[in-house]
């Protein structure tokens, strides 16, 4: 019955997810064309003499703020669609439909879950992709800017790249490499806390005797807000620590990043794990359609 | 075992006052049309809802076929309830791949069949549908199924006289004969004559549980005028 579930859920999804990609695609090749314009490769190059500000220079920029703007904004937006595609299928008169299927609570919570986390990881991803396309956009003009090829660059960064690793490890005590998988876990763990915490809160907001929605809404600003305060607080402390240990420089950043990733993470996830018990027993003993 | 349904001592409270349904006793046999009716306000929904699954009693329990409200008593109780579950997105055709998927016992030849009987094109989308077509395609979806009980919530509410028809000559011809149906109206008149047994209800109690032949025997009355006079105002 899961994968019957999951297929339903995801075709529920499928729809707005695949326009998401597509406006990420568009909107980061319009960035990327905005490279060409003249007023990229005059402010990168020696020869910006006579260069006149023109109508694709002005598209150009448009082209790259309209793409901050989308980037910004696509993953809260998509969360919300989420959220509410969530609420219309458990707690509005869908639920009629959904709370009559012969499967347990525990899987209809799972599956619309798993559905929610493999589309934001797929948004996550795409929008990765597009920030490296932009990055290597950026560099692009900048090298044929400075008249250097992009085999010079590379062997250049991958020496830079050498001493960084090795002088974050002498200096700052942090191996890069277990740097990356705590931000490689955290890529593929936050698509699912940050779902279980959405539904999770709107679950909640059904204990209410009204405005449930709402309820659910408030309760999910809450756990955001305590998530951010203790990220803040472990932050903090992190940094005083080093501070007053007199070990403090800028490559001990990264150790301080690091412990912060690392414990905000284990905290999101006790707060998800907590979530999931609530939601589903409130799934099992408390569900009182309207 | 012959009874259907079983509730014991079922209660419900909404908002810790009003008490909605006050401590029902009820066993409901197998193979009967039952209509559940009293006016308004009476608990006939609280307590329909409560057999489907998509509220929870506040004291009591209930059993169907044996088994408490879950995943087996899901598989085996058609719910059409009082509002549209179908959302305005989706085609017809959607809706019956999703029964087929979920229900063992939803055939999809027989929903074909009746979509045919009333000329509703399987490809259109519920958002195109008027609200009886709506009603009916809902109908159709939760009769095309060979459950043990079918709990109907006002079905022939808000339609006209002939969707009326239409409506109780598919519940009639379509439902499992060794089945149960639990109808659930204030439109008496219109489902008298294919009522087995009525269960009457009043601010939450049980008023009377009988079959229809012994009111028109005992009392000399059809059950609407019966109604009529146990619930003057």
């Amino acid at each position: 019955m899961l994968k019957k579930l999951l297929k339903h859920d995801l075709k529920s999804i499928n729809g707005v997810g695949c326009m998401m990609l597509i406006v990420m695609a568009v909107t980061t090749l319009f960035a990327l064309l905005s490279f060409k314009s003249p007023m990229w490769e005059a402010m990168f190059s020696d020869s910006a003499y006579g260069f006149k500000f023109g109508i694709a220079d002005l598209i150009g920029i448009i082209g790259i703020i309209f793409y901050f703007i989308i980037v910004s904004v696509m993953s809260f937006v998509f969360l919300i669609f989420l959220g509410y595609n969530f609420y219309r299928s458990m707690y509005s008169d869908r639920g009629y439909l959904t709370h009559t299927l012969p499967v347990t609570q525990s899987r209809l919570f799972l599956s619309k879950v798993l559905s929610g986390a493999i589309w934001t990881f797929v948004i996550n991803l795409a929008m990765m992709f597009s920030f490296l396309a932009i990055i290597v956009g950026i560099i692009n003009v900048i090298l044929s800017g400075a008249g250097m090829e992009w085999g010079v660059f590379w062997k250049e960064f991958s020496m830079e790249w050498s001493d960084f690793v090795e002088i974050s490890r002498t200096e700052g005590g942090v191996s890069i490499g277990s740097f990356m998988v705590v931000l490689g876990i955290f890529f593929l763990l936050s698509p699912v806390i940050s779902v279980v915490i959405m539904f999770g809160s709107l679950t909640l907001g059904q204990l209410a005797k009204s405005a449930r929605a709402v309820l659910g809404v408030v309760w999910y600003l809450l756990i955001l807000f305590l998530l951010m305060l203790i990220s803040y607080v472990i932050s903090f402390i992190s940094t005083l620590s080093m501070f007053t240990s007199g070990e403090y420089s800028d490559m001990m950043m990264l150790k301080d990043y690091q412990y912060t990733y690392s414990i905000t993470l284990v905290v999101q996830l006790i707060i998800a794990v907590v979530l999931w018990i609530v939601s589903v027993k409130i799934l099992k003993k408390k569900i009182n359609l309207h | 075992m012959s009874e259907l349904i079983e509730l014991m001592n079922l209660s419900k409270t909404y908002d810790s006052k009003f008490l909605a349904v006050n401590n029902v006793n009820l066993k409901l046999p197998k193979g009967k049309i039952i209509g559940l009716l009293g006016p308004n306000g009476s608990g006939k929904t609280t307590i329909i809802k409560m057999i489907a699954g998509v509220l929870q009693p506040t004291e009591g329990s209930i059993l169907v076929n044996g088994n408490p409200v879950g995943v087996e008593s899901k598989a085996k109780v058609a719910y059409l309830p009082d509002r549209t579950y179908l959302l305005g997105g989706e085609t017809i055709d959607k809706v019956i791949k999703f029964f087929a998927d979920f229900y063992e016992d939803f055939s999809v030849e027989k929903a074909y069949e009746m979509l045919k009987t009333l000329d509703i094109d399987p490809s259109r989308k519920i958002k195109t549908l008027s609200k009886g077509t709506k009603e009916k395609v809902q109908l159709i979806l939760v009769m095309s199924r060979q459950a043990d009980l079918y709990i109907l919530d006002e079905p022939i509410a808000g339609v006209d006289p002939a969707a009326r028809d239409f409506i109780l000559r598919t519940i009639i011809n379509n439902y499992n004969p060794e089945a149960s149906v639990l109808i659930s109206t204030h439109l008496i008149t219109d489902v008298e004559h294919v009522l087995d047994e009525v269960i009457f209800m009043r601010y939450g109690h049980l008023v009377l549980y009988t079959a229809v032949d012994n009111i028109r025997e005992k009392y000399g009355k059809s059950v609407d005028a019966y109604f009529r006079e146990v619930f003057s105002c």
